[in-house]
């Protein structure tokens, strides 16, 4: 994906040379007598659609070679508006993705996308008016507001809308004509396309301001608000939706909500935040951000199950060459993300257990089958006065299975994973836990501590729409791309050796103002003389007559960082700012 | 000592997707006007009439917020958050600061009767003196303006409150209420009455019926007790779930059956795998809340934390108690109303005693079941009432025997 993006922001001649290719594959699958004639007309030049008719970008060709002999297709700027109530708009926020109804978990109110699930109908020029009532019909407490949005850096088939209903395919980017009103584009699209956001009024966008800080995860510091009641009183009399028989068999799509997407977000972010705990913790971070090296895979090998995080992040399952533990693990994954895209989900904990239940008949390995109907009562036990300490339950629970989802089970939220410590927990146990807490949160459900720094909130936000629109024939693909944030771990691994003097001194004065002592070591060098030592209550002595010629100061890095595995630790901007001096 | 132990139970704004649409709309209310808000226990009545205390807070707007009683006081207190302190005080210290200060004097009270010596507020005569306020003090009214009030459990006042707030010049309400969990018929306000009182239309009141706090099968108990008043809607059952861990019976204190030493073991370590776990034990009585408070403390099972505090609190002590951080608190049930516990111990039920009414203590049970989020304990210690034991639901899918 990645290099096909890059191809994209490459200069003028290679991206003509792309789109002269894009198109000759787009020909080939607009060039079906059936979809031509089926819903492709135009007054553009009062003639027929014709079988022999290439339709690309709204334009009109009357051979195929015509549309060869077209060289240069610019794209033209392209903003498009979204009209929906303050309300969705923030849901959308916290979700990090715009979306159709199905992701709203029963709390979209009807807005146009109503009209065309699993797709975002964008206006242009005037917006109807019918598209904009129905934004807030629903109940009187909802305002209507328009998003701006660009898809300059989207490469996608579309739907397109003219205003006298028609309804025509094209590939972005493209350049469209003046009689296309509307485009339709499959949800979900990144935040990132936001330009700006539109209400009619200040008391308008006050009161979405007011209703966003009744809740945890809605930040709308980052959306760019503009009052302008225009949008909102030059509307057009175009109806909307448009008349039942006149839709295409095309926008016939499964909207579903993106619970795949939601939990791959949760999970990078969390195992984000533990990054800097272990090795292993940073190695399994870097898999999930898709940054990972050989010596990587090799370390994650070391736990069976484990060793197929990068397979679930990148399909959402895991093969049949998995252990049976493995595959029991990621069983458990699957179910958390399937109950997610149910309406009105069970508890997690109940999917968990319904899962166990029903998993323990069918396990092969005695001893497997053995530890997990352990598992089963400890668990069932310890909603009542029934089990024993967390300790008694890792003494008798000690796979890594067991011990994730012992921790699934006692505690509530992510932050308390991070808090937690037990002697007895390996990297292992608490990587799957934090996968699974991950997947339980999802990235709408993670609190507010998780949902930073911004790089990772960015990050996050595309790497769920790669997701959603992974197992699609046709793909949105944006071309925005935002680097992963490292893990503050890595940066001082990486930096530490290669210091320079003034990064040296930096990070020698941070450690000793912090206190930790054993975090630096003065080195010394005398050479071979007779010397005078004092030593006392107060300490040692040594006169040196001349002076000394060699004194070095030498940082442990490991000692650091043993330091920094503390979630949360609360100096990572300092050093971090120490690390950019050169 | 194994685990580090983080018992702060920070407060934390819900997200937006854990607010239903009946919030949303209860949360949209404008801020002027008269407005109620009715939802059964675990509907998430507290929680919009915080968000709108913090609302009002942030527009700098001048208002009260009334509690039940002094524990929902507290409590209310840590869920608001520490960034603004919640304005608030009790509905019957809130009601005779405001007498003292129009009349002054002290309001009208009844004499006290032989078992406590509490006296309760004489409500006709409060009724009889409201029809004419003093003057100056509606000149003051005219003049300053009143506060904003926001009333939880305002079912649990008599229509004269409303009266007499209406009469005082009071414009701008935000209460609510559930008439199924009314402690004193007697002296209680039902949905038309509130209604009626501050002047507002039936199809004004927002209703709350999904059910946030409870599994399933507590759920399922505490509507087993359910009063059935329709004049406050029913709250939906959480989804179905048939694993999540049912509710218990234990017996204990008899012999081949754990001794309160061992049942006060139990709940200690069931404290210790969560430390921010609030449980809380509810008590018929004093006595009963007293035993189980020296058990607990002298109990030393080996834990993986420091051992939890154990708090209780006396309605004549009036101490405060901590909501801040998990842990063990032992109240009478009279004292329960509208607060949450991840885990409900209802002790001795054998000992609590009927009231004149039948339906009062299935009320009862009702409100002190659905204290519980996870999971409720019901222990009966010997001596079992006939009485009880015809209310208990005999389903063990519903009330599991241990």
């Amino acid at each position: 994906m990645a290099k096909q993006a890059k191809n994209l922001d490459a200069k003028k001649p290679s991206s003509t040379r792309a789109n002269k290719k894009a198109k000759s594959t787009l020909e080939q699958a607009l060039f079906d007598p059936d979809q031509s004639e089926q819903y492709v007309q135009t007054d553009h030049e009062n003639s027929p659609v014709t079988s022999n008719t290439c339709v690309t970008s709204g334009e009109m060709y009357s051979t195929p070679e015509d549309a060869k002999s077209i060289t240069a297709l610019e794209a033209a700027p392209q903003h498009w508006l979204f009209v929906t109530n303050h309300l969705n708009l923030l849901y959308m926020l916290a979700a990090g993705m715009i979306m159709s109804p199905a992701g709203f978990n029963e709390k979209h109110y009807p807005d146009p996308s109503s009209s065309f699930p699993g797709w975002l109908p964008l206006f242009r020029g005037s917006i109807p008016q019918q598209a904009i009532d129905s934004a807030t019909q629903a109940t009187k407490y909802l305002l209507p507001c328009v998003v701006a949005i660009n898809l300059d850096s989207i490469q996608a088939q579309v739907l397109l809308q003219s205003r006298d209903g028609a309804f025509s395919k094209c590939s972005l980017p493209s350049k469209i004509d003046d009689n296309i009103s509307a485009l339709l584009i499959r949800a979900p699209l990144p935040l990132a396309l936001i330009k700006d956001v539109y209400f009619c009024s200040q008391d308008d966008l006050a009161v979405c301001h007011s209703a966003a800080s009744n809740s945890a995860n809605t930040d709308t510091s980052r959306i760019s608000f503009k009052i302008d009641p225009k949008p909102f009183e030059d509307t057009s009399t175009e109806p909307w939706p448009v008349a039942a028989e006149n839709m295409p068999s095309d926008l016939n799509v499964k909207d579903a909500p993106p619970a795949q997407g939601q939990a791959t977000g949760g999970v990078v972010a969390v195992l984000y935040h533990i990054a800097n705990r272990s090795s292993l913790c940073c190695c399994a971070y870097r898999i999930a951000t898709g940054s990972a090296n050989n010596p990587d895979f090799q370390d994650i090998c070391i736990d069976p199950t484990l060793a197929h995080l990068l397979e679930w992040l990148n399909t959402g399952i895991v093969s049949g060459d998995a252990t049976e533990a493995a595959r029991l693990y990621w069983d458990v994954a699957v179910e958390l993300v399937e109950a997610k895209s149910k309406a009105n989900s069970p508890k997690p904990v109940d999917v968990v257990l319904a899962y166990l239940s029903g998993s323990i008949p069918k396990l092969q390995d005695p001893e497997l089958k053995k530890s997990v109907t352990t598992l089963y009562q400890d668990l069932r036990s310890s909603f009542g006065l029934g089990a024993g300490t967390i300790s008694e339950l890792f003494e008798r629970n000690t796979e890594p299975l067991s011990r994730s989802l012992i921790l699934l089970c006692l505690r509530a939220s992510s932050t308390d994973l991070l808090r937690f410590s037990h002697a007895s927990l390996s990297d292992v146990d608490f990587i799957l836990a934090a996968i699974l807490f991950g997947i339980r949160d999802g990235w709408l459900g993670l609190p507010q501590d998780l949902r930073r720094p911004n790089a990772l909130v960015q990050f996050v936000e595309s790497r769920m729409i790669e997701v959603e629109q992974r197992d699609r024939d046709e793909k949105v693909i944006s071309n925005i791309s935002n680097p992963r944030p490292v893990p503050l771990r890595e940066l001082l691994i990486t930096r530490c050796f290669e210091m320079g003097v003034a990064r040296r001194e930096a990070l020698v004065h941070f450690v000793q103002s912090q206190g930790w002592k054993e975090a630096v070591q003065t080195t010394i060098r005398l050479p071979e003389a007779r010397y005078h030592l004092i030593a006392s209550q107060e300490g040692v002595e040594i006169i040196v007559k001349g002076g000394i010629t060699s004194l070095s100061l030498d940082i442990d890095l490991e000692t650091i960082l043993r330091k920094i595995s503390v979630w949360p630790f609360e100096h990572e901007d300092e050093i971090r700012t120490i690390l950019q001096i050169e | 000592m194994t685990m580090n132990t983080d018992r702060s139970r920070r407060f934390s704004l819900p997200g937006i997707h854990e607010l239903n649409k009946c919030q949303d709309a209860a949360l949209a209310l404008p801020l002027e006007g008269q407005h109620l808000i009715v939802g059964g226990p675990g509907t998430g009545k507290s929680v919009v009439a915080l968000l709108r205390a913090r609302r009002l807070s942030r527009d700098a707007r001048r208002y009260k917020f009334l509690a039940f009683n002094s524990l929902l006081d507290q409590s209310s207190q840590y869920l608001f958050g520490t960034e603004l302190p919640l304005k608030s005080t009790t509905l019957e210290k809130g009601f005779c600061n405001l007498w003292r200060k129009v009349f002054r004097e002290e309001v009208p009270r009844l004499p006290q009767n032989q078992k406590s010596t509490y006296r309760s507020i004489d409500w006709k005569r409060v009724d009889n003196t409201i029809q004419k306020p003093p003057s100056d003090w509606l000149v003051n009214v005219r003049n300053r303006g009143l506060p904003f009030l926001i009333i939880d459990e305002g079912q649990d006042m008599p229509p004269t409150f409303y009266r007499t707030l209406v009469n005082l010049g009071f414009e701008n309400y935000y209460i609510v209420a559930d008439q199924n969990q009314q402690i004193d018929p007697d002296s209680c306000s039902s949905r038309q009455d509130i209604e009626n009182s501050i002047g507002m239309e039936s199809s004004e009141t927002v209703q709350l019926t999904t059910n946030f706090r409870n599994t399933r099968p507590i759920a399922l108990l505490a509507e087993h007790f359910y009063p059935g008043d329709p004049a406050s809607p029913r709250p939906d059952l959480p989804s179905e779930n048939h694993l999540a861990s049912i509710p218990e019976l234990w017996r204990y204190g008899a012999p081949h059956l754990p001794s309160l030493a061992e049942i006060s073991e139990l709940i200690l370590k069931a404290s210790d795998r969560d430390p921010k776990r609030l449980i809380g034990i509810i008590t018929p009585n004093n006595v009963v809340r007293t035993a189980f408070v020296d058990a607990l403390e002298l109990s030393h099972p080996k834990l993986d934390s420091e051992k939890p505090s154990i708090q209780t609190y006396a309605s004549d002590c009036r101490n405060q108690l901590d909501f801040a951080n998990g842990g063990i608190m032992v109240i009478n049930a009279h004292a329960c109303k509208g607060l949450e516990f991840d885990m409900a111990v209802l002790a001795d039920i054998d000992k609590h005693q009927p009231i004149h009414r039948s339906d009062d203590i299935k009320k009862r049970f009702y409100v002190m079941i659905a204290r519980a989020r996870e999971q409720v304990i019901l222990l009966r210690n010997g001596n079992d009432s006939d009485a009880l034991a015809q209310l208990l639901p005999t389903d063990t899918n519903t009330l599991a025997r241990r």
